[in-house]
């Protein structure tokens, strides 16, 4: 180990002590992601348990187009819906899509790019052939694509966004596989008669994972903005349904006489990407209890 | 033989590099004070934690800072404290004064480059046209033996073999003719006959011009094949100094003592008797106890060790750092 | 014989080229039990190459390989039985665990797989002896690798290795990544657990020094080939082959007085790349002994008297005595 990685190395008791709440909490980034987070789950929360004075969906056709106010926190839309509570439904629905989606494409992907650095030959040629193939499309195009053929609606958005983001998961579990199989440990394992099913899941996952998390975290941003652009254009998810993409494109012929419709829920759409980012930087550094020097 | 008797050309008085992060500074070099006379072959023997690498990059301005820092000292190469200098000095200094050569050829040659390029780079940099560089970089490259020059310069690092990416790096490193190499665990990677033909032609090239050569290694075999003097660390600090023959024959610190006792004999004695251990480990740089560091290890410690750390005394023909008198005995 | 290797070649493709090598060519020895071999050569010379192949990490080209009398086999169902006869204790101390398990669940995981605990508390106790056998204390099983030391962590990976009580350890350069200073903890531990369990072991290193601490009998291996065999003595201090003596001389040792003048003593040449051997005895372009027979007739190991050698001016130098065993 050189000098420099083992002066930088917390001592044995100090290495006990560093516990994964303390990790987070030494990063401002972590705090301000921690807390927008938090908001933003309320605000999910909220619309879910139906604690909010407005129905997303009701509209109160003698109150339309009401700028902010103490009644209507957002405003109302050109239907008389309240704009707050309709954010607060699209915010769930955003991350619904989007949760959906990259777990999806995590499972799926890291499965393939696990078994494919860890077995070779064909499996690896042929899962790095389908994955180069799906990035050659821009992936708005490639998502467009599959809902053009599965129709509109959350449910295919999500899957069309799961589809998308499949490969990076492939590329991005493969990678670190390549380097462990051969790894001492690993091969002490197979020394030692472990199965291969052992080995994979026990051995290999769990040190691939870190990567894992490091991509979902990025993917989940783009998920969203994936979402809200499929949206926007009309082909994600459909009215009376809200999503943020969906009311900001509803609301762009009102800009100039309602702001507040497009405003709000475009701003939830920079805070929700701004948490992730945010969250899965300081989440990077507690996910790896070996990788100190980082510090 | 070059070394006794000569002018110092390197000092380094006190010195104490700090790792620094956030929270606190660890000590990696704790008050080291060495002399290096002019033509001498110096071996700086050490363990990991010693100190050793950190201590020559400090020489050569090449600290990774942040986060290592000179917390105080000075380094006198000929008289100038080279940490007061500014960094065009510095530059001046680097390859022409002083030049360093490590472990790891790999990493210090570019591998997009072709090597006589970079050889003839270095001559540039200190201000050689290019027309005469390139003649003076075939010609290293014959000195340090490697096969075919102008074939060679235009190869490029991956296409050659360990022993001669190093060579390569020692022609480069000789290029201005320095007055003092620092090797840095040149031949740690290298095969045992690779490693002998390295070491021949750093001689041979100290031979030549008179240079000074301070070689970093962890193995007594290199040092008692190459060292004239040595100087022995341990968590930050010289524990000991010496002639070769001396250290060898006549080691003073328990350190010293134990290390080359734990080694195995190259006699021809049948015996499976075990060799004679230092328990314990090395400590890590955050968490070195008050005293001699090495005390927790050490067979003879007694009360004092554990509270005060020993300061580096003359003895024999160099210097110990150790409560215990002259030749072990107690104080 | 608990250990017999015989004929073995392991052949790989290179790696631009595509034409095949021989990274171990035609390597044969037998060890009794309770005896330590060995192996020291260069990079290129084939020796991690053979230790893989007797742990059975890689399967052999051709030639037999057999560890108590039966033959190795690579099939997964018969993993587990093999595991039982050897195991290999690695380089790397650090990369020999897996960092995210605690030590005592690496060697709990072991004793599971094999069915050598019946429960819960009979696989602390174990895992607790294990640990203690190494010089560790049972509490070191509640640390991640990245707590230990390095010479901790080597401990260890003897103690997984002993884990599943197999009668031959496979060692490729287990203290070469430790402090100087800790080494001899180290070696004395494994002469120590030799003697205990009466346990075989193949010992492969650079250091000549360690070589001659542990070993019975030593092999030279260059380019794949083992070119001497013989008592470690005779084989250190008094070389037959030009390859061992340039190797004994080129390897430092620490003694000033005996390495005056050596430094510029130099053999010429490369290690020459595996994929691309010389003909003949393919350690002719380096050896200050060659003739022209060298360059075209490979050299057979032949015994004689309990050495064997691989040079044809060694060799007409003896009286060779014709055994049709190699390298014993």
């Amino acid at each position: 180990m050189t000098e420099v990685a083992l002066a930088l190395r917390p001592s044995l008791a100090e290495a006990e002590r560093t516990r994964w709440w303390r990790t987070m909490s030494r990063s401002t980034s972590g705090i301000l992601g921690l807390c927008l987070a938090a908001a933003l789950a309320l605000l999910v929360l909220a619309s879910v348990s139906r604690l909010l004075p407005y129905d997303a969906l009701a509209q109160h056709p003698a109150d339309a187009l009401q700028p902010p106010s103490w009644r209507y926190w957002f405003g109302t839309d050109q239907f008389g819906r309240d704009v707050f509570a309709r954010t607060a439904d699209a915010t769930r629905l955003s991350f619904q899509v989007a949760l959906l989606a990259i777990m999806l494409a995590a499972l799926v992907g890291s499965a393939a790019g696990i078994v494919a650095g860890y077995v070779g030959g064909w499996v690896e040629t042929a899962v790095v052939a389908a994955a180069d193939i799906l990035f050659a499309f821009p992936a708005i195009l490639l998502a467009l694509v599959v809902v053009t053929a599965l129709g509109s609606g959350w449910f295919n958005t999500a899957l069309a966004v799961a589809i998308v983001y499949t490969p990076i998961f492939a590329r991005v579990a493969r990678g670190p596989v390549l380097a462990l199989r051969n790894r001492e440990f690993v091969l002490a394992g197979r020394m030692l008669g472990f199965s291969q099913a052992r080995l994979l899941l026990k051995h290999i996952l769990p040190n691939v994972l870190p990567a894992i998390v490091v991509q979902v975290t990025l993917s989940l941003a783009w998920a969203i903005l994936t979402e809200s652009s499929l949206s926007f254009l009309g082909l994600g998810t459909q009215p009376p349904n809200a999503s943020l993409g969906l009311m900001v494109s509803d609301a762009t012929p009102l800009a100039s006489i309602a702001w507040w419709t497009l405003v709000f829920p475009a701003l939830l759409i920079v805070l929700a990407v701004l948490a992730i980012n945010l969250l899965g930087d300081a989440l990077r550094d507690v996910v790896d209890p070996t990788s100190y020097e980082r510090r | 033989m070059n070394g006794a008797g000569q002018p110092i050309l390197l000092e380094i008085d006190a010195l104490h590099v700090a790792a620094e992060s956030r929270h606190r500074a660890t000590p990696i070099v704790r008050g080291v004070t060495v002399s290096v006379r002019e033509g001498e072959t110096v071996c700086i023997v050490g363990e990991t934690g010693s100190g050793k690498s950190m201590t020559m990059l400090a020489v050569m301005g090449l600290l990774p800072s942040p986060p290592m820092r000179v917390t105080s000292g000075a380094i006198r190469l000929r008289g100038r404290d080279l940490l007061q200098l500014g960094e065009r000095e510095l530059r001046s200094i680097r390859g022409r004064e002083v030049a360093m050569i490590y472990q790891d050829p790999m990493s210090s040659l570019n591998p997009l480059l072709r090597v006589g390029e970079q050889v003839a780079e270095a001559l540039e940099a200190h201000g050689v046209p290019r027309g005469e560089a390139y003649e003076r970089t075939l010609e290293l490259l014959g000195r340090v033996g490697i096969a075919d020059p102008p074939r060679s310069a235009k190869s490029f690092p991956h296409e050659f073999s360990g022993g001669m990416r190093q060579r390569v790096m020692i022609g480069m490193a000789l290029a201005l003719s320095p007055r003092l190499l620092i090797a840095d665990e040149p031949t740690t990677a290298l095969d045992a006959t690779i490693q002998q033909q390295i070491m021949a032609l750093v001689r041979r090239m100290q031979d030549e011009s008179g240079m000074t050569v301070v070689w970093i290694t962890h193995d007594l075999g290199v040092v008692a094949r190459l060292a004239q003097r040595v100087v022995v660390m341990y968590a930050g600090q010289v524990v000991e100094v010496g002639s070769v023959r001396r250290i060898f024959e006549a080691p003073e610190h328990p350190y010293t003592k134990g290390l080359l006792a734990s080694l195995p004999r190259t006699t021809a004695e049948r015996t499976r008797a075990p060799l004679a251990q230092i328990p314990g480990s090395p400590p890590e740089p955050a968490s070195i106890s008050a005293g001699c560091a090495f005390a927790p290890r050490c067979a003879h410690a007694f009360a004092r060790c554990l509270e005060e750390a020993p300061p580096l005394e003359p003895r024999a023909d160099g210097a110990a750092a150790c409560w215990l008198g002259p030749g072990g005995t107690a104080p | 014989m608990i250990v017999r290797v015989s004929e073995l070649v392991k052949l790989f493709r290179a790696r631009d080229g595509g034409h095949e090598f021989a990274a171990v060519d035609n390597v044969s020895f037998e060890l009794a039990a309770g005896e330590t071999l060995g192996i020291v050569g260069e990079s290129g010379c084939g020796k991690s190459t053979l230790a893989r192949l007797l742990v059975g990490l890689l399967a052999p080209s051709s030639g037999v390989i057999e560890i108590d009398g039966r033959p190795l086999e690579a099939q997964q169902r018969d993993r587990r039985a093999l595991a039982r006869r050897v195991q290999m204790v690695f380089q790397d101390p650090a990369a020999a665990l897996n960092p995210r398990l605690r030590v005592g669940d690496t060697l709990r995981e072991v004793l599971s797989v094999h069915r050598l605990a019946a429960g819960g508390s009979e696989a602390e106790r174990r895992v607790g002896e294990l640990l203690e056998m190494v010089g560790l204390a049972a509490s070191h099983g509640s640390r991640y690798p990245h707590e230990l030391s390095g010479g901790q962590k080597q401990r260890v990976g003897i103690a997984r290795a002993l884990a599943v009580e197999p009668g031959v350890l496979v060692l490729d350069e287990p203290v070469s990544a430790l402090d100087v200073s800790v080494r001899a903890q180290v070696m004395n531990l494994l002469a120590e657990l030799r003697e205990r369990l009466n346990l075989t072991y193949v010992f492969i290193s650079h250091d000549l020094g360690m070589v001659r601490k542990i070993s019975d009998r030593v092999a030279v291996m260059y380019l794949g080939r083992i070119v001497e065999a013989g008592d470690w003595l005779d084989v250190l201090d008094a070389p037959r082959h030009p390859y061992t003596r340039i190797l004994a001389d080129a390897v430092p040792t620490p003694d000033p007085a005996a390495e005056a003048g050596k430094l510029l003593r130099v053999a010429a040449g490369e290690v020459p790349n595996p994929a691309a051997p010389p003909p003949g005895c393919v350690f002719h372009p380096r050896c200050p002994l060659v003739e022209p027979i060298c360059r075209t007739a490979e050299p057979r190991l032949l015994v004689t008297g309990g050495r064997s050698v691989a040079c044809h001016v060694a060799q007409r130098a003896e009286q060779p005595v014709d055994a049709p065993v190699p390298g014993r």
